[in-house]
């Protein structure tokens, strides 16, 4: 097994007293080393789950996840909590949306960088603090002796995001999680943060899932796009093929209602209806309520992914004619 | 008592709002942010005028203080010809002709009162007699694209976020406004959600002849709706012009910025070079001369030492920027 | 951090001032002449008016404020009715006693209120939490005075284990730290503790519970950071609130041991105000009020600056 991560099948659920929610329900996917995969879909789609379920960080009492999940050969599903808080921060580690709730509000910039290396590496204080300003350097932040004697609140938000960024790497991962991490900043600082994203993910060669909602922002760094409904990828493949030829109706209705240049004067394709409850899925094609090409069938069953591995390939037993985007 | 239409009277050549050097800076001397300073810009009759620029620029504020939520340091809000303040237009007359839907769906709604209540607050409040208040909220439910007997007797949270946009936006118009301020009025919603909502603010538009300040970060959804765009910079105007004049020929270099900061949508040709490095400055200590200077990639010496008045590039375009020149006619 | 000290300072010297005024308002407010509240009815004409002219009684009011403030800082508090003698040598050893009293008390319940309550906040929805509300409850509603009692007939009626009553064997209201005076003072710190620990358990449940929910605790356990590791984080972000709290507790046990120190005959401002108020002793009770405010307005300063000091978003 050489991928880096290997997910097969997987399901979580949380469990509560009075109900239970099915926020993934039977994904598949690999991850090879130094691939960008971009996970697609609006909020309640299961992609932050699925994107925590990969660090087992979702709530540890209520959460039940099933299925195969193995990220650098370790078996999360089944790995000791001991061994899980070792992967974590160390061959995993993670960057989320909001910088400001994130990080911990009375602790430095650096006493959280520093944490994270002596934690994982055993370094001294002096190396570790050694290590912090390197990365400081790496995420370019500028004047970084006196940025990593600051607190979260004394930065700005773009320099925020860079200090997170700089803890997520700061053991070197093989894998980057990145939860919407651009979603908080302004235009001029998002673009900054993608483009300052990629080029570490090349130069460090790391793999990297990256959690959005925005389509122009996962095409600008995905090598694969998943898109996500419902607990499952509705529709998989080379971010050039999902963007140009999008299969399931879902994709091209979110392709259709994505506002960009030169759909002035135009009325906006949209979704009708809104996502269905995860408490209480229905059987067969989760879609299928809102979907303008369902029929009988496709209430029937959950329709499978079509096509092997790696290629592009929808769960849609219509696949309409390809729409333009 | 009925709702009357509100009559126009200055014609359609006459601006329906008209904000004249507005400015609006908080705290004391020593350390004042000038939020807003020195906005002056016209909202043309049945035009929908569209506000961008990133935090702390001052666009929530200009809302603000065109509504009258906060006071004005300086500066003149005129509507239809009017003034609007003592010895002009009444601010409770001004509140019914210009009203708001802000970015927070769920807490700009009262939790304990049903839909049909919270539409028919203000209307009750102008006298409007109880059964014609009912027939009035079912209307505009029904105009927003929500079924009246499904949902009048729900609560906020019984909701989607999509849905409580709509119930807002319906209780905007239950005073028959001429002018509705849009701020941020989609930013929290999904993406196939926000494109119903910005069809539904088309319709609206034709169907109640309204115009629109229309506040936003999303420079595509402010393309998409506005008539005109005005971008904001540090509590100044930057750029104002026609969309797609100021869309295929920015002037202003923060414009300029802004415009290439955009994802491109096309795998093939992404971006390599952020426009611009760096945040957005904070308001608080606002840099000398034209306040884009620091971070301008065309920065020359003079940039630091004067600021720029505007320059009109044609007939309804003008950019604050010493390098914008007006373009032969 | 210099600044911050100073300005903080600054801001209770109008509380301070208020206080006082209140306090030197209390003579006044009493009902009848002012000279009544200080002499006795019976003291003869001369003295009444050697007083009235001492105390400055003829001269307005503002003035006499200021007299009465100059005084004051300077250690004059006047002389108690009942006895006679100056107030200050008496309400210091008071001052002493219900310290003592309530630093006791505050060793029993702040620590295990922190423990009970961090635990609870830990663990929401678990049976430990749910036993750690019922303690907390417990410990608010019980009333003082009758768990005192309660405690005096088991330990010292029935079991005959703890003295009942004063602050030391020989009886002089003079402490010191032995095993005589630490036998006396075990009930009454008990009975004295129970409400500040059953407000701090409820107090760290909740905030323990809030930074638990917080997203940089997602972010701290991503990071592979063991328990110990978390714990730490939560104790910085803890303390600042958990210290205000319990220096307002520290403040309420040194005004509040009222009841308390009356079931256990203790020697301390609590048993000095109840008798003055039932021999109408005004100057004793605005001498002891206005020590006790001072010490209150002191210790929210003293909290104020070491919540500045744990919060960097404070220190403004």
């Amino acid at each position: 097994m050489s991928n880096l991560v290997h997910v097969r099948d997987l399901t979580v659920k949380f469990v509560s007293r009075d109900r239970t929610v099915h926020a993934v329900n039977g994904v598949d996917f690999d991850l090879d080393q130094g691939e960008v995969l971009c996970i697609l879909g609006e909020s309640g789609s299961g992609k932050s789950v699925t994107l925590r379920a990969l660090m087992r960080l979702n709530p540890p009492t209520r959460t039940v996840m099933t299925g195969t999940l193995n990220v650098g050969g370790q078996d999360i599903i089944t790995a000791s909590d001991r061994e899980i808080e070792s992967i974590r921060g160390r061959s995993v580690a993670m960057v989320f949306q909001e910088p400001m709730t994130a990080l911990d509000p009375v602790f430095t910039i650096g006493q959280q960088i520093r944490e994270t290396v002596i934690r994982h590496e055993g370094v001294s204080k002096a190396d570790a603090h050694k290590r912090a300003l390197e990365l400081l350097d790496l995420v370019q932040i500028p004047s970084a002796e006196r940025r990593l004697a600051a607190y979260p609140h004394e930065l700005s938000g773009g320099l925020r995001q860079r200090a997170m960024i700089a803890i997520a790497l700061s053991c070197r991962p093989k894998l980057l999680l990145a939860d919407e991490p651009t979603t908080a900043l302004d235009a001029t600082v998002q673009i900054q943060i993608l483009l300052l994203l990629r080029r570490l993910q090349r130069e460090l060669g790391m793999g990297v899932i990256f959690v959005t909602h925005d389509l122009g922002v996962a095409g600008e760094i995905a090598d694969r796009i998943a898109v996500m409904y419902a607990g499952r990828f509705v529709e998989e493949g080379a971010v050039r093929e999902v963007m140009r030829h999008a299969k399931h109706p879902y994709t091209q209705g979110l392709l259709g209602a994505t506002v960009h240049e030169g759909m002035r004067g135009k009325r906006l394709t949209t979704i009708i209806g809104s996502p269905p409850n995860l408490a209480n899925l229905p059987t067969g094609c989760a879609f299928a309520p809102r979907c303008p090409s369902a029929d009988a069938a496709c209430l029937e069953a959950v329709p499978g992914l079509d096509g092997a591995f790696g290629a592009h390939r929808a769960r849609c037993i219509h696949q309409p004619a390809e729409a333009m985007a | 008592m009925t709702l009357a239409p509100i009559p126009d009277r200055g014609g359609p050549a006459q601006p329906l709002l008209l904000v004249k050097d507005l400015s609006k800076h908080f705290g004391k001397s020593g350390s004042v942010v000038r939020a807003v300073d020195g906005v002056s810009f016209a909202i043309r009759k049945g035009e929908t005028l569209g506000i961008v620029g990133e935090s702390g620029c001052g666009k929530s504020t200009t809302s603000r203080l065109i509504m009258g939520l906060i006071d004005p340091t300086a500066g003149e809000v005129i509507f239809d010809g009017e003034h609007v303040g003592p010895g002009g237009l009444s601010v409770a007359e001004f509140r019914r002709q210009v009203q708001m839907v802000f970015q927070d769906s769920y807490a700009s709604l009262n939790p304990r009162l049903t839909i049909s209540e919270s539409i028919g607050f203000a209307p009750r409040v102008h006298g409007l007699s109880r059964e014609a208040t009912n027939a009035r909220v079912r209307d505009l439910l029904a105009a927003v694209g929500l079924e009246p007997d499904q949902f009048a007797q729900r609560y906020p949270h019984e909701l989607s976020g999509g849905q409580r946009q709509r119930v807002n936006i319906a209780r905007a118009l239950a005073l028959r406004p001429r002018l509705i301020i849009l701020d941020e009025p989609v930013s929290a919603l999904d993406k196939s959600v926000e494109a119903q909502v910005l069809n539904l603010l088309v319709d609206l538009k034709a169907e109640f002849g309204l115009s629109y300040l229309f506040i936003s970060h999303d420079l595509n959804v402010v393309q998409y709706i506005s008539d005109r765009v005005l971008v904001m910079y540090l509590g100044r105007v930057a750029e104002i012009g026609p969309v797609d004049d100021l869309y295929a020929h920015p002037s202003h270099p923060y414009t300029r910025a802004l415009l290439a900061s955009r994802p491109s949508m096309d795998p093939d040709h992404r971006r390599t070079t952020p426009p611009l490095t760096g945040d957005p400055p904070n308001p608080v200590n606002v840099p000398s001369g034209c306040r884009f200077h620091p971070r301008c990639a065309q920065v020359m010496p003079k940039c630091s030492a004067a600021e720029p008045e505007m320059v009109k590039i044609n007939a309804d375009h003008q950019a604050a920027c010493f390098l914008a020149e007006t373009v032969p006619a | 951090m210099i600044a911050t000290i100073f300005r903080r300072a600054l801001y209770s010297l109008p509380i301070a001032l208020a206080v006082s005024l209140f306090c030197f308002l209390l003579v006044h407010i009493a009902p009848g002449d002012p000279i009544n509240a200080i002499l006795p009815p019976d003291a003869p004409a001369d003295v009444v008016a050697q007083v009235k002219e001492a105390y400055g009684l003829d001269k307005p009011l503002p003035v006499q404020f200021g007299i009465w403030l100059f005084r004051v800082l300077h250690g004059d508090l006047g002389r108690s009715l009942a006895t006679g003698r100056d107030i200050w040598p008496d309400l210091h050893s008071a001052l002493a006693n219900t310290l003592v009293l309530a630093a006791a008390a505050a060793m029993i319940g702040f620590p295990l209120g922190t423990m009970f309550g961090s635990i609870a906040g830990a663990f929401r929805g678990s049976w430990i939490d749910r036993a750690a509300v019922v303690l907390a409850v417990a410990g608010v509603s019980v009333p003082h005075y009758w768990l005192g009692m309660v405690m005096v007939v088991i330990f010292s009626v029935l079991l005959n284990w703890l003295p009942s009553m004063g602050a030391s064997p020989d009886g002089s209201g003079v402490w010191a730290l032995d095993w005589g005076h630490l036998s006396h003072i075990v009930l009454p710190a008990i009975t004295l503790s129970v409400i500040p620990m059953g407000i701090v358990t409820r107090t760290l449940r909740g905030i323990v519970g809030d930074i638990l929910n917080q997203d940089f605790i997602t972010t701290l356990r991503g990071k592979g950071l063991r328990r110990g590791g978390l714990i730490a984080h939560v104790v910085k972000n803890a303390a600042p609130q958990a210290l205000a709290v319990m220096g307002l507790q520290l403040g309420y046990l040194m005004g509040g041991s009222i009841l308390v120190e009356t079931v256990f005959a203790w020697p301390g401002t609590g048993l000095l105000l109840n008798n003055a108020i039932f021999q109408r002793d005004i100057p004793v009770l605005q001498a002891t009020i206005l020590v006790l405010s001072m010490f209150f307005v002191g210790l929210n300063l003293a909290v104020d600056l070491a919540q500045a000091l744990l919060d960097p978003r404070m220190r403004r």
